[in-house]
């Protein structure tokens, strides 16, 4: 009786877990949508995914305090971009922060809250993979338009305006953003939901 | 589905990331027109024509551009444009077989198929909720649009999130009894009215694509591509 009991207790967490995956997930499109067609602002989208998704994210840890739920929110923005005709290292990318986020909120037995804090920096760089196209799609572009006779001049403006380090830039930003979206989300649950006695 | 033939899903995401895998090994135009005409002729036997002539006119306008106007227009403007242009075209394949995905497996056929290559509960459970939870998020995000309006509270993040994460709580109590009393955690085999099966046009497109890989090595082998 004892082991069903902690059946449908494990089932109803996966169920909430479920609902939070999707709000995340539309935090993640709506980011996403404003995002995607100005490139500057491209750029910006993990680090306003870090703002905006921690309330959903530490609510997730809250109600389903278990492995797997992390790793399957951060691996279906990831399979979506793929889709969307996205390169293969998005998946990459998005195992790795998964499976290295639930490890690191599974030391904190998914209740302390620096560990839930570190592991929410390293989910919320899921979709890095994403933007690494920009940077392996440049090199190709460069060689098949030297290819054919166009001036190194115009290899080199372009090169100029997507450096190497935007990329370190985007992991520093994301890290900080999502630094003051725990902050938020911290306030939101003192303010809100322990009050409510949902949290 | 109505018309056209039915893939298996497992086919179709081992097409799409193959397409993918495949689409980086090399940058001659050769495979990238072989890969194009392999998703083109997949919806051309699925009876999508008319999405497949419009892929086909973008990618023509693209290789155009590419290939003539970069020889008359030069220009820091247009080589960002055209830059652009080049990487859409580079991954056409895989937005197209994307596209495709997801216009024709239904929901149900993707829960059949988690079943079926037996994935553990852990990840189908919530997988199953996400997809139908969705519309549910359109109309609470609706009802709470409104009810800001009737207050004249302007948008904020916290006005937005609060009242949702709220909602979502309640909704995945609700959720969780009503699927547990229809024996979500049953133990035992699920059986469910969508068959996942393979039959002889998923083995005959998969033998396609590995036999367009093996070429695709051979000649980068050879190093015509």
């Amino acid at each position: 009786m004892s082991s069903n009991k902690e059946n449908v207790k494990k089932s109803r967490n996966l169920v909430s877990a479920g609902v939070f995956i999707a709000l995340y997930f539309v935090v993640f499109v709506i980011v996403g949508t404003i995002c995607m067609p100005i490139p500057p602002l491209y750029l910006c989208m993990l680090p306003l995914i870090a703002l905006f998704a921690s309330p959903v994210y530490q609510m997730l840890i809250t109600k389903a305090p278990m492995h797997g739920p992390i790793f399957i929110a951060a691996m279906l923005p990831c399979l979506f971009l793929l889709m969307m005709g996205n390169i293969w290292i998005v998946v990459l990318t998005g195992i790795i922060a998964g499976v290295f986020a639930e490890i690191i909120a599974g030391m904190g037995e998914f209740k302390s809250a620096s560990s839930n804090m570190i592991s929410y920096f390293v989910f919320s760089l899921n979709l890095l993979g994403g933007f690494l196209p920009i940077w392996v799609m440049r090199e190709e572009y460069f060689k098949s338009t030297l290819d054919r006779g166009m001036s190194q001049d115009f290899v080199d403006k372009l090169r100029a305006i997507t450096p190497g380090w935007v990329l370190i830039a985007i992991i520093v930003a994301t890290v900080i953003c999502g630094f003051i979206g725990i902050q938020i989300g911290n306030k939101m649950f003192a303010k809100h939901f322990k009050k409510a006695g949902i949290a | 589905m109505k018309n056209g033939i039915r893939f298996d899903p497992r086919t179709k995401f081992i097409l799409l990331l193959g397409v993918n895998m495949l689409l980086l090994l090399s940058r001659s135009l050769f495979l990238e027109l072989a890969l194009f005409l392999f998703c083109i002729f997949i919806l051309l036997v699925d009876k999508r024509y008319k999405n497949a002539v419009i892929y086909l006119i973008a990618f023509l306008l693209m290789l155009f551009i590419d290939r003539f106007l970069s020889g008359c227009f030069t220009g820091f403007y247009f080589t960002i444009i055209n830059f652009i242009v080049y990487a859409l075209r580079r991954f056409m394949p895989c937005l197209i077989l994307g596209k495709w995905i997801l216009d024709t497996t239904a929901v149900s056929d993707f829960v059949a198929t988690m079943w079926k290559i037996k994935l553990p509960l852990t990840v189908i459970i919530p997988l199953s909720v996400v997809f139908r939870y969705f519309p549910t998020i359109k109309e609470e995000w609706e009802s709470i649009r409104a009810a800001m309006k009737i207050r004249g509270i302007s948008f904020s993040v916290e006005h937005v999130f609060v009242p949702l994460i709220f909602s979502a709580v309640n909704v995945s109590e609700e959720l969780s009894a009503a699927a547990l009393c229809r024996g979500l955690d049953a133990p035992g085999e699920h059986t469910s009215l969508v068959e996942i099966k393979m039959s002889y046009i998923d083995y005959l497109f998969l033998a396609l694509f590995v036999s367009i890989t093996i070429a695709a090595f051979i000649l980068k082998g050879m190093g015509i591509i």
